[in-house]
Formats: C-alpha cells, sequence, structure tokens
C-alpha cells in the first residue's frame, strides 16, 4: 500500500466539510487520474460521506470538542485512487444500507435516506471497516483503461 | 448559489444557478416557501445554470414540491445538464417530477 499523497484531519464540524471536499479534491487534481466528471463525482460522494459524519457520527457521544474529528486520505494507486475517511464515532457502517425505494409517489416519498444512495451511485467502489475504535470508509475510483466517464 | 424568479405564462419560473447543496439548501427552500405563500404554487424550476446538487439539494427540492402540491400546484423541473442530471436520474426524481429539458420546452407542454 502506497503512502498517502494526503492525508489531513478536521474537526467533525459541518463548516468544515467544504474546505475538506476541497482540499481533498486539490488533492486528486494534483495525482491528475481522474477526469473532470469522474472528480465532481467523487466530489459530491466525499461531501455526503463528510456531513453524514459531522451530523450523525458522534450524536451520542460526549467527548470533548476537540476528539471530534475526521480524517480524509487520498491514495494513488496503479489501477485506481481511493479517498479514505475515517472517524471514532459510533460504529456505522453505511453500505449495508437499503437503498431509498426511487419509485415512490412524491405523497411516499421520505425526504431523507438520499445521501448513501448517491454516494454509492457516483463511486466505483465502497468499503466500511471498523479498525478498533474507528471508523473508515474508503470510496474508490477506478482510473485507466477500466474508467468510464460520460 | 444564485437564486432568481420571474412570472411567466402563469407560473412562476425560479432559476437557481451554481450550487445547491447542505450550505445553500435552507436558503433556497426558506425563498421558495415565501413564493408558495405569496400564492405562486405552479413553479418551474430552471437548473440550466446549476452545476451541483446534493442530497441535501435533493431534499429542499422535494420539500418544495410537495408543498406546492399541497397548495393545488405542482414543481416542475427543467434545465438539468451534466451532474444535476445524472443526480436526478440516479434519485428518481425526473420520474418524481414533471421533466422538461428546458423552461420553453416546459411552457410549450403546459401550455
Amino acid at each position: 500500500m502506497p503512502e498517502p499523497v494526503s492525508l489531513r484531519h478536521y474537526p467533525a464540524d459541518v463548516d468544515f466539510v467544504p474546505a475538506a471536499v476541497a482540499e481533498t479534491l486539490s488533492a486528486v487534481d494534483r495525482v491528475g487520474l481522474l477526469d473532470e466528471v469522474r472528480a465532481v463525482r467523487l466530489e459530491l460522494a466525499l461531501e455526503e460521506v463528510l456531513v453524514n459524519v459531522c451530523r450523525h457520527a458522534y450524536r451520542d457521544q460526549r467527548a470533548p470538542r476537540g476528539e471530534k474529528e475526521f480524517a480524509v486520505e487520498v491514495r494513488a494507486l496503479p489501477d485506481r485512487l481511493e479517498v479514505s475517511k475515517e472517524d471514532s464515532g459510533r460504529a456505522f457502517d453505511p453500505t449495508t444500507l437499503s437503498p431509498p425505494d426511487t419509485d415512490a409517489s412524491l405523497d411516499e416519498r421520505l425526504v431523507g435516506g438520499l445521501g448513501i444512495h448517491l454516494v454509492r451511485s457516483m463511486v466505483d467502489g465502497i468499503e466500511y471497516r471498523r479498525d478498533g475504535e474507528r471508523n473508515r470508509l474508503t470510496l474508490t475510483m477506478v482510473v485507466g483503461a477500466a474508467a468510464t466517464g460520460g | 448559489m444564485e437564486l432568481r424568479s420571474r412570472i411567466g405564462q402563469g407560473y412562476l419560473v425560479v432559476s437557481v444557478a451554481g450550487r445547491l447543496d447542505t450550505g445553500t439548501a435552507p436558503e433556497f427552500e426558506s425563498k421558495c416557501q415565501a413564493w408558495l405563500n405569496e400564492g405562486n404554487v405552479r413553479v418551474i424550476l430552471d437548473l440550466s445554470g446549476l452545476e451541483y446538487i446534493s442530497s441535501a439539494g435533493l431534499r429542499s427540492v422535494i420539500s418544495t414540491a410537495k408543498r406546492a402540491k399541497g397548495g393545488g400546484g405542482a414543481l416542475i423541473l427543467s434545465g438539468a445538464t451534466g451532474l444535476v442530471q445524472e443526480v436526478l436520474a440516479v434519485s428518481g426524481f425526473d420520474r418524481l417530477l414533471p421533466t422538461f429539458g428546458s423552461v420553453e420546452n416546459a411552457l410549450d407542454s403546459l401550455a
């Protein structure tokens, strides 16, 4: 596993999400493996993941504000780009959630539940791991010949 | 985010440009609610200048659509391209709400 090209920590507060997303996408841009269409898909997926962490991961915990944080890491591999998010909030595996009913009528349609569905739709892979007290969620974008844009 | 509204052929045309995300969705929703409260319940949303929409943006659109319907009107989508069009499709919004290629197409079809 190569060293990350970027690893940054942020307070788990939605006010920091725009900076976290922008700095991560700058790192992705510097690696230069994703075209604009796929970079903006990754941007959307990452925003959804980070907003979710800030809103829910530490909700039940009385940890001091400084300990409520998340980290974002970018790794460039020969065949893929990986963006991983880590936090110390309650264990939560978003990959096991059932998708929302996208065929429901307006009256039946729930206002929530769309975020993780968008994440799944925008990236090529999503993997969750509980590492001790840490949640680690990795978003994968395939690069090179196997990548499909458009 | 830039938000503008005009009246055209009995519809309120709301143009939203830039980003509709966690930061901007609350303003979008409250402005739309104010317009709906003034009795403009037939709304065409012009998305041609929108570059980015997240789930927070989608939630504000669905809330606005429910309020419009509750007031006896409807929310119509138009002009989405790129990522916004893709997000509306994977979320099922283009099946949930009347969707047109442009405001002009919407007005022609609804006339």
